[in-house]
């Protein structure tokens, strides 16, 4: 019974958890968003969270292409929302993270661990619209909010982009890291009791 | 008002251009034009009412953003511009957002993708990303309504004093009550027969007809006015 | 046409309890089988090797042999099965794939590859032999529970198989659905068809059922023709843990307590949803220490009454508790619901600490007393998602009662409980409600509202409320057509 391939019902918890894992991180991220910087550290709080949801889809269906189909929705969903880069910069990071994963034989926690640390990395390539689109987004400022002001943000992101991007980076693992600590003390409290996992 | 069922495909590519043409276009003529080709779209698909109070809140939007910035741009008036320029630009997005999803049934989709020969890999984890999203909301509302009972409540002061215990009390239940419904959706999926490997047949027409070609090639030209 | 040969089968996490034991089985083509037993006696497991959900989705141990029109299960695909067999599951919510009703009807056939006419011919036969004109093109969240199984029905329908697996097809269902779903399988008894039902609800299938199989512990205990079931007196039916086959034998008298003073007041109660009014209420008074029953068809507003009641969805409406104006926000403080889905209120890692979360006296003492007193001290340490249903329901109460909560609200809290369940939830509702101001139950259980309730509150056009003496009972069978 213990085939390799992904079979319909793994299909199904796929996209199930998709589902679980964009609404709260949507929620998440409107939350967080209301203030103006926060936004920016959106990936730290998605990782915390959202980092039981993805343990648990791997530890559920345990086969090569579970990681790589939710980077996919990941992508598809996000890119729908206008965040364009979303889909190109999702597919290749979901390949680490399901190398990764494979590395461990699919059943290491470390290394599930180690490849949630490099798919909530997915939370960047939103952003990159603003670093790497700047010119298009200082044209529609500079002719609705003066050339002043296009200016300024011209500069801003110019000279601090690099430093923001990374910034965000870091930030992304770091939340990653505090949410498959959480997730693993959730699972060893709950889940493992429950006999869901 | 007939209702035109349009080509899962071409919907989807009038949703695309409508992403990249919105996020690139900034004079307001050009965006009213393409705003009102997805509103005429939303009311032949037969969503009449969302897509006009969307479109007029849209053209509400250009509007307000015209005159702000004809008469009165000063400092005070720039965050409630920018508040128009983003529903300006998000609206049509928005608008075209629907036109795909809300107007396709989900097993149109599925043979729509099965035509462009997409893999049932991709294909079925989709279908159930839709089905599942309304059921992730009912959860989430009975499990609020329980926190609610039991005083420990989505109120600030447990995000912000207490977020891991309230992360807690929020993915346990939700995580383990979903997973009963996907175990249960599973077993009634499987027991009618739904298999991967198997290649489905539609009981819709899903084909790319006159009416699906037109909208493309519209949205493609507003894409090269560009 | 369906034979089992000395089959046995072990969940995974079965702790080495076997679900079904040396079973042996001969179920002929045409015949209309219910399985019946308490809960946890075999019943679900034999549906699941029929439809082959196991061993294909339920990994663990099967041995013995299972044949079905001759073929042994084991050998083909689940999804080769769906051509022979169709399944009806218990909870409606969970078991459609699309989101319209039209692409679920058509959802079989698509899987079985069919070509389109076919597949529109089906659909079309369907509707017309189950009468699903009202619930097409629809989207199926917007459906009551007694029509998403309809739907779940036609697409099974569609699909024409020779073997129909029903488990619990009436769980979730209020009486005008129940009526509804028999005819469905009346229909389907004429076409020959064979028919599986595993059930706790027996008075439906009276009429319909060739045999009644009864399951102990996995074991094939005994077998009944109608006849023979109907004929047992209802207290030999109690001690198998079966339900009342026939209602009318159901003991209808009941002591009405004297009413004591009022504890809950509700005036001018007006509910809208999209231009149609849900509920209209002038005036309604709900006395200290009733138990009360609200019965309804189903989009009478039950669940809706319940949610205002607690402070949820915001509505016109003055409520007085002890003659006080209470408004929704201390209404929800006051009050406690018992979910009809018990694991959305489970938040803690063992029962004691789920009881002590929100408790008013969270002394260790108190909190060990009251375990005691509801019989869950020996699942102290255990998790509470690791418990039975019916445990669960049980520490979900408890909860309430350690928060000390003026108003207990159940909704629903009977379905899929057996006999003994049954029994033991109206002993605890019983017992607890002296604890409380106001105690409501949202059922379509008659044998739990003559068990415990005192009064009862039906939803319609006109709302009555009457307490269960002489007149109240007559009009609580009429309600329930017995």
């Amino acid at each position: 019974m213990n085939s390799k391939k992904l079979k319909t019902k793994d299909l199904i918890y796929a996209g199930a958890f998709a589902a679980i894992y964009i609404i709260i991180l949507a929620i998440i991220v409107s939350v967080v968003g209301i203030v103006p910087i926060a936004y920016l550290m959106s990936p730290l709080f998605v990782g915390i969270i959202c980092a039981t949801i993805y343990m648990m889809y791997v530890t559920k269906v345990k086969k090569f292409g579970a990681i790589l189909i939710l980077a996919c929705l990941f992508g598809l969903i996000m890119s729908s929302s206008g965040h364009f880069y979303s889909i190109l910069g999702a597919i290749p990071i979901g390949i680490v993270a399901e190398l990764i994963a494979k590395a461990g034989n699919y059943n290491s926690k470390k290394m599930f661990s180690l490849s949630y640390l490099v798919f909530n990395l997915t939370m960047i390539p939103p952003f990159l619209q603003l670093y790497l689109a700047t010119d298009s987004f200082v044209e529609v400022s500079i002719e609705y909010y003066g050339q002043e002001y296009g200016d300024a943000i011209g500069n801003l992101v110019s000279t601090y982009g690099s430093m923001l991007l990374l910034m965000q980076v870091v930030v992304a693992i770091i939340g990653a890291a505090i949410g498959v600590t959480l997730a693993g003390k959730l699972s060893a409290k709950h889940f493992e009791k429950a006999g869901i996992i | 008002m007939p209702k035109i069922n349009f080509d899962p495909r071409a919907k989807f590519l009038v949703f695309i251009v409508a992403c990249v043409f919105c996020m690139n276009v900034s004079e307001p003529l050009p965006a009213v034009a393409f705003g009102t080709f997805v509103w005429v779209l939303l009311v032949l698909s037969g969503k009449p009412r969302s897509g006009t109070i969307m479109y007029l809140t849209f053209m509400a939007c250009t509007v307000w953003a015209f005159l702000i910035i004809t008469f009165t741009s000063t400092v005070w008036t720039m965050p409630l511009m920018a508040l128009f320029v983003y529903g300006r630009i998000y609206i049509p997005m928005i608008m075209s957002f629907v036109f795909v999803f809300q107007t396709t049934k989900i097993s149109e989709f599925m043979a729509a993708f099965e035509k462009i020969h997409a893999p049932s890999a991709v294909i079925i984890p989709f279908a159930i990303f839709f089905r599942f999203m309304p059921t992730v909301q009912e959860e989430w509302k009975g499990i609020s309504q329980a926190m609610a009972f039991r005083g420990i409540g989505l109120k600030f002061s447990s995000i912000f004093f207490h977020p891991i215990q309230t992360a807690e009390y929020i993915l346990v239940p939700l995580l383990s009550s979903c997973v009963g419904v996907m175990d249960e959706l599973v077993a009634a999926s499987l027991a009618r027969g739904l298999d991967s490997d198997k290649k489905r047949t539609c009981f819709l027409e899903v084909s790319m007809k006159l009416q699906d070609y037109f909208i493309m090639m519209i949205a493609l030209g507003f894409l090269m006015l560009k | 046409m369906i034979k089992f040969t000395d089959v046995s089968y072990t969940y995974p996490t079965g702790n080495g309890i076997t679900s079904v034991n040396n079973l042996n089985l001969h179920i002929k083509k045409g015949e209309f089988i219910v399985l019946c037993g308490k809960s946890g006696c075999g019943k679900t497991t034999v549906t699941r090797i029929i439809n082959k959900l196991i061993p294909f989705f339920y990994e663990g141990e099967l041995t013995g042999e299972v044949l079905i029109n001759g073929q042994d299960i084991k050998e083909e695909n689940i999804s080769d099965m769906a051509s022979i067999c169709g399944s009806v599951f218990q909870n409606p919510k969970s078991q459609f794939f699309n989101m319209e009703t039209d692409g679920e009807l058509a959802f079989g056939c698509e899987n079985l590859q069919l070509p389109k006419e076919e597949i529109l011919a089906r659909m079309e036969r369907t509707v017309k032999a189950l009468s699903l004109e009202k619930l097409m093109n629809r989207s199926i969240f917007e459906l009551s529970g007694g029509e998403k199984q309809q739907i779940a029905c036609g697409s099974v329908y569609a699909t024409n198989p020779e073997i129909y697996v029903l488990d619990e097809p009436s769980s979730n269902l209020d009486i005008g659905a129940i009526e509804r779903l028999r005819n469905v399988l009346a229909t389907l008894k004429k076409q020959g068809k064979t028919i599986i039902i595993s059930e706790h609800r027996l008075y439906y299938l009276s009429e319909l059922a060739d045999r009644f199989l009864y399951f102990d512990n996995g074991k094939l205990d005994r077998e009944y023709t109608p006849l023979q079931l109907k004929s047992l007196q209802p207290q030999e039916l109690s001690n198998l843990g079966l339900r009342a086959i026939n209602l009318s034998k159901l003991d209808f008298d009941i002591n009405a307590i004297k009413e004591g003073e009022v504890a809950m007041n509700i005036r001018n109660l007006l509910y809208k949803r999209k231009d149609r009014t849900i509920l209209d209420i002038k005036e309604l008074e709900i006395s200290k220490n009733c138990i009360l029953a609200i019965i309804g068809k189903n989009g009478a507003g039950k669940t809706t009454l319940a949610e205002i009641l607690c402070g949820f969805i915001k509505a016109t409406v003055s409520i007085e508790i002890d003659n006080k104006l209470v408004k929704p926000k201390e209404r929800t403080i006051k009050s406690y619901m018992v979910m009809q889905d018990v694991n959305r209120q489970l938040f803690c890692e063992n029962v004691l600490e789920e009881i002590r979360l929100g408790a008013k006296n969270s002394g260790e003492e108190y909190l060990l007393g009251l375990l005691k007193e509801m019989d869950l001290l020996q699942f102290k340490d255990r998790h509470p998602a690791s418990l039975s249903g019916g445990q669960k329901q049980r520490v979900a109460i408890c909860a309430s009662i350690s928060a000390q909560k003026d108003i207990a609200i159940y909704d629903e809290p009977t379905s899929g409980l057996d006999y003994t369940g049954m029994q033991n939830l109206c002993e605890l509702i019983l017992k607890t409600s002296k604890n409380n101001l106001l105690n409501l139950i949202i059922t379509h259980d008659i044998e739990l509202i003559l068990g415990c309730c005192t009064h009862v509150l039906e939803l319609k056009n006109n709302p009555i409320i009457y307490s269960l003496d002489k007149e109240g009972t007559a009009l609580l069978k009429d309600f329930f057509a017995c």
